[in-house]
């Protein structure tokens, strides 16, 4: 339970790291949405292996990186930006060890949070 | 057929080198990215290098499978309907961060499935002509 729980801090932190990171680049510095994600991305894989947490630090950075090309109208304010990740990190803890192998899994994870937390502002949800 | 080919190029590229050579993948679909980003926005103008560069990333995301779920033949197929899909999908999802990334997530899921389908049937009927 320890493990998991300081799992899911270092992944919210690598997510928030990796969406604010790319989110800047792209509206702030008016760098394309896929070089903001993908310099992110490449800057998240030197993160060094860790016996316990593997390469998903990287993963993250990379998920986040991914929600981060979201558009102004999406994220508003910081508030959003930590409420993405959040969810973000929840659900990257909770099928970290599911659906292996398949490509597209992080991006699915972005897009989830996204939507997530976008209906949640809706009142949809 | 540009839109197909360019992640069709995505696909393979970060497939083959992060199953057989063991690259990271995260590190290779970001790589690659960003250098035919760039390649493509000094020989293009801005929106081309935009949307082409787009598919390619999405295409990297397809590449990012391990070749024990899905095999270059899957590959090539979801891509090819990575190719298709993301000219209906994306327009719809503009904006929204992980649009490609689901895309993609989308596309090998349905070959991994109709394959896994494949294999099941054909099972059925060589045990049938036992």
């Amino acid at each position: 339970m320890k493990n998991t729980i300081t799992f899911f801090f270092v992944q919210l932190l690598a997510f928030l790291v990796g969406l604010s990171s790319c989110f800047f680049l792209h509206h702030n510095l008016s760098l394309s949405s896929v070089a903001s994600a993908a310099f992110v991305g490449l800057v998240g894989s030197f993160i060094p292996h860790h016996k316990v947490f593997e390469t998903h630090p990287r993963g993250a950075v990379y998920t986040g990186a991914f929600a981060g090309m979201c558009s102004a109208e999406l994220i508003q304010n910081t508030t959003d930006l930590f409420l993405i990740s959040l969810v973000g990190a929840l659900i990257y803890t909770t099928i970290k060890s599911h659906l292996f192998g398949l490509g597209g899994k992080l991006g699915a994870i972005a897009f989830s949070a996204v939507a997530i937390v976008v209906l949640l502002k809706q009142g949809v949800m | 057929m540009w839109v197909v080919l360019t992640a069709l190029a995505g696909a393979l590229i970060t497939f083959h080198f992060s199953n057989s050579k063991h690259v990271d993948a995260v590190r290779l679909s970001s790589a690659t990215s960003l250098l035919f980003y760039f390649v493509f926005w000094c020989v293009a103008d801005e929106a081309a290098a935009n949307y082409f560069s787009a598919v390619f990333f999405g295409g990297t995301f397809i590449g990012m499978s391990r070749l024990s779920r899905i095999s270059y033949t899957g590959v090539i197929a979801a891509s090819i309907l990575f190719g298709w899909l993301s000219m209906v999908l994306l327009p719809l999802l503009k904006g929204v961060g992980g649009a490609l990334g689901v895309t993609a997530f989308v596309c090998v899921s349905i070959v991994s499935l109709v394959t896994y389908l494949l294999r099941l049937s054909s099972g059925h009927t060589s045990e049938s002509q036992r």
